[in-house]
């Protein structure tokens, strides 16, 4: 078994300096000179905070706001930098650096389209937030932390030891036809933070009588529906895991695993909470998948060494006969 | 829940499949008013005919293990019995043993009085 793509062998410090060092710089040294190009079309203070409805309500000057850009635009992205170059495993290092440089631009291309909205006005005081320029930093924001997580190769890491019991191969006959599934519910304690977070945010919109904040506890309630219980099958296609609403739904083919084995865990513990995750402590650091709860968990080993996981009850029959599947090919 | 289905059994594929779902049954691996897998999902998983599965689950019904509801598909009746499931089990892997060594049903029965 061979990987498609031939891996790097370190990690790709110089590309993730470019994507989450380099690139939110080079945006918010753009966004610092168009500012100062604008000074003299622009009412000093200009408006820099917004209240209901896109009101201004809070003034800094000039001089203050593009300040304000720099310090935010450079230290959102060395954050995410500094973040990146100590997390060491590739995923998060790329979801780092990603997350630094989209968010750094996204605060730097909304404090700069809101501002040059203001130019002509003698009165910051009278200026509203346009909803264009939300839309516009939102997309700059998605638009960049996209490029800095292409611009973040993966690479190879030394395969940690294997966390778990290696799974005993099940034994099949020859032309046996077998399919594994079990459904996994959400474990209490989560429902109840999930069901707590719908609560809290509808409760807020309401309050703020903001209504479209109310698009927050629906996305929630979604999530709460489509991760309340999902359904793990293995069959000699590899293993399928897809939500109560048939999304999420992933598949990973048999032919990428490299082995399976049986761990336990601890849902808080080592993966910091519940849902589709990735682990935070050792042996799991790296490690992405399903902890609905704690307990016995399906751990992948992939060709490219990268892991995965399924908490589900009964999880040595699934490493058994994905064993025993790998051991037929 | 495990499915096996060996091709080259003398019981048909169905039948085999209901059995594996009567024994993860009587084993209390799935539990009553647990849903099972979709029809064509478990068709799909498993690389047989979709009639295949609907026939396994269409015997399960007619021994009360399972309800078949439009829309909502196979689940666990809630008096599914674990202990019926289970001699319901047992039975058939009797029959299948017995067929191997060409009893007829009465030789069976009557080494199953013998024994009771």
């Amino acid at each position: 078994m061979t990987t498609s793509r031939t891996l790097l062998e370190r990690a790709p410090t110089a590309r993730i300096v470019l994507a989450t060092g380099a690139i939110p710089i080079f945006i918010t040294g753009a966004a610092a000179v168009l500012l100062a190009t604008w000074r003299d079309e622009l009412p000093d203070p200009v408006a820099t905070h917004w209240g209901r409805q896109g009101m201004a309500d809070g003034l800094t000057s000039v001089s203050g706001t593009i300040g304000l850009v720099v310090a935010f635009g450079v230290g959102l992205g060395l954050l995410g930098l500094v973040l990146a170059l100590i997390s060491k495993v590739p995923v998060l290092v790329r979801a780092c650096a990603a997350t630094g440089a989209g968010v750094s631009s996204f605060v730097v291309v909304l404090v700069t389209l809101s501002t040059g909205a203001q130019r002509g006005l003698a009165d910051a005081t009278e200026a509203r937030i346009p909803g264009a320029a939300i839309w516009a930093a939102l997309l700059a924001g998605a638009l960049v932390g996209a490029l800095a997580w292409l611009l973040v190769p993966t690479w190879q890491v030394a395969p940690e030891p294997a966390a778990g019991e290696p799974g005993r191969a099940m034994e099949l006959a020859a032309g046996e036809r077998v399919s594994w599934t079990r459904s996994v519910r959400s474990a209490t304690p989560a429902a109840f933070v999930m069901a707590g977070s719908v609560l809290v945010t509808a409760g807020l919109a309401v309050a703020l009588q903001d209504w479209w904040l109310l698009i927050v506890p629906a996305v929630l309630l979604v999530m709460v529906v489509a991760l309340g219980s999902i359904r793990a099958t293995v069959d000699g296609s590899g293993l399928r895991v897809r939500g109560a609403l048939g999304w999420p739904r992933q598949h990973i083919a048999l032919d990428t695993i490299a082995s399976a084995s049986v761990v336990e865990v601890r849902a808080v513990r080592d993966f910091g909470g519940w849902g589709y995750r990735i682990g935070v402590r050792k042996p799991f650091t790296g490690v992405r998948g399903w902890v609905l709860r704690s307990g016995p968990g399906l751990l992948i080993e992939r060709t490219d060494n990268s892991r995965d996981i399924v908490v589900v009850d009964d999880a040595a029959t699934a490493a058994g006969l994905i064993t025993a599947l790998l051991a037929r090919t | 829940m495990l499915i096996r289905l060996d091709p080259t059994r003398q019981e048909p594929l169905y039948e085999q499949l209901a059995a594996s779902v009567r024994g993860s049954i009587a084993s209390g691996d799935v539990r009553a008013g647990e849903r099972l897998p979709g029809a064509r999902e478990l068709a799909a998983s498993l690389g047989v005919n979709l009639h295949t599965v609907l026939r396994g689950y269409q015997l399960l019904r007619d021994e009360g293990l399972v309800e078949l509801r439009r829309g909502r598909g196979a689940v666990v009746t809630a008096g599914a019995d674990a202990a019926e499931a289970s001699l319901k089990h047992a039975i058939r892997e009797v029959r299948t043993a017995a067929r191997r060594l060409g009893l007829s049903a009465d030789d069976l029965t009557a080494r199953i009085r013998e024994e009771y």
